[in-house]
């Protein structure tokens, strides 16, 4: 299994977050963050005690350029933030995991179509690739996306 | 009596169909003439072959007359530029093929095809329009569609190559970021 949706409430979802960040213990991760900035993420990470220093936070919400080892990708170019996800998975060596928050929230720039076709195509390449894929979206939004993007998942997990 | 009232009729009205149908016809000449230029010679290339009909009626003498022919195609200004005649014998009615050849170095205008006739029975004469344009002008409208579309292409390029850029730009950039992050 590579590749896991969770879907959740939304006061739950930061919880769910962590903790499966947190069992991909001595492993590189890439950070797709959609529903908060990089900084406040790796804020909340840090607090629950995740080490961020194995993390490569691709920010999606802020584009302010902070630190130079993040980049800003707006969630509307799907093209650019594709072509950064699998040049991060190319480049990372060793045991890989990627987790997206609020997969959903690409609804507000994107059609259901663009974001479906989108995440095929980052699960895909990241099965090739033997990386780990955990996405994340509240249940209440996107129902129409979540059910076009499931079987692209090999576990679908409802909490 | 009423047979010649009949022919006389009929002759009277042929004459002004006759005078109706052509394309230039002067009066007070002993011959109505008629040029017959098919469309396809209406615009023409330097270099071509412009064939028409000339058409001649002389409804006022039944005896048979020599008479010359001199067709030429001028200018706006009247210059011939092309010029040939023959001779040839004309009673009521006759019609000839003539063509004259649009010299090379021909400017693209309008031109006309005249035709002057000579007989003892005195002079006639007609004309046409033809316009002469270059073979760059036919092609003009082909080289503008292409160049739109070279043009289009090329936009389509700059576009797709600013993409590829960015592109190779950011993965460049991300290698630069995992190869530091990791070295430490």
């Amino acid at each position: 299994m590579t590749s896991q949706l969770t879907i959740t409430a939304v006061e739950k979802l930061q919880s769910e977050i962590t903790l499966k960040t947190k069992t991909f213990k001595n492993k590189i991760g890439i950070y797709v963050s959609l529903n908060k900035t990089q900084k406040s993420t790796e804020e909340l990470l840090q607090k629950s005690g995740v080490d961020t220093s194995r993390l490569f936070f691709i920010d999606c919400v802020s584009k302010e350029k902070v630190r130079d080892d993040v980049l800003h990708i707006s969630p509307e170019n799907l093209d650019m933030l594709s072509t950064a996800i699998q040049a991060f998975i190319k480049d990372i060596p060793g045991e890989r995991f990627m987790i997206i928050d609020a997969l959903s929230t690409l609804l507000i720039y994107n059609n259901e179509n663009k974001v479906a076709k989108f995440v095929q195509e980052i699960t895909e390449y990241a099965s090739q690739n033997d990386v780990y894929v955990v996405a994340f979206s509240p249940k209440t939004q996107g129902e129409e996306l979540l059910n076009k993007i499931f079987n692209f998942f090999d576990k679908v997990e409802k909490k | 009596m009423n047979n010649k009232i009949y022919l006389a009729a009929l002759i009277a009205i042929s004459s002004i169909i006759f005078l109706q149908s052509s394309i230039a016809v002067h009066a007070a000449q002993p011959f109505n003439i008629e040029i017959d230029l098919p469309g396809s010679y209406q615009n023409v290339n330097p270099g071509t072959d412009v064939w028409f009909t000339i058409k001649l009626l002389n409804l006022d003498n039944l005896q048979r007359v020599d008479v010359t022919l001199n067709y030429d195609i001028r200018d706006s200004n009247g210059n011939s530029i092309i010029h040939n005649s023959k001779t040839v014998a004309i009673e009521t009615q006759a019609s000839f093929v003539a063509d004259l050849t649009v010299p090379d170095n021909t400017a693209p205008g309008e031109y006309s095809v005249n035709v002057d006739v000579n007989s003892s029975l005195g002079e006639s004469y007609a004309k046409t329009e033809l316009n002469i344009s270059h073979p760059e002008d036919d092609l003009a409208i082909y080289y503008i569609a292409a160049g739109i579309i070279v043009l289009i292409l090329l936009i389509l390029l700059a576009v797709k190559s600013r993409t590829l850029i960015e592109k190779i730009k950011l993965k460049m950039k991300i290698g630069r970021i995992v190869s530091k992050k990791l070295k430490k």
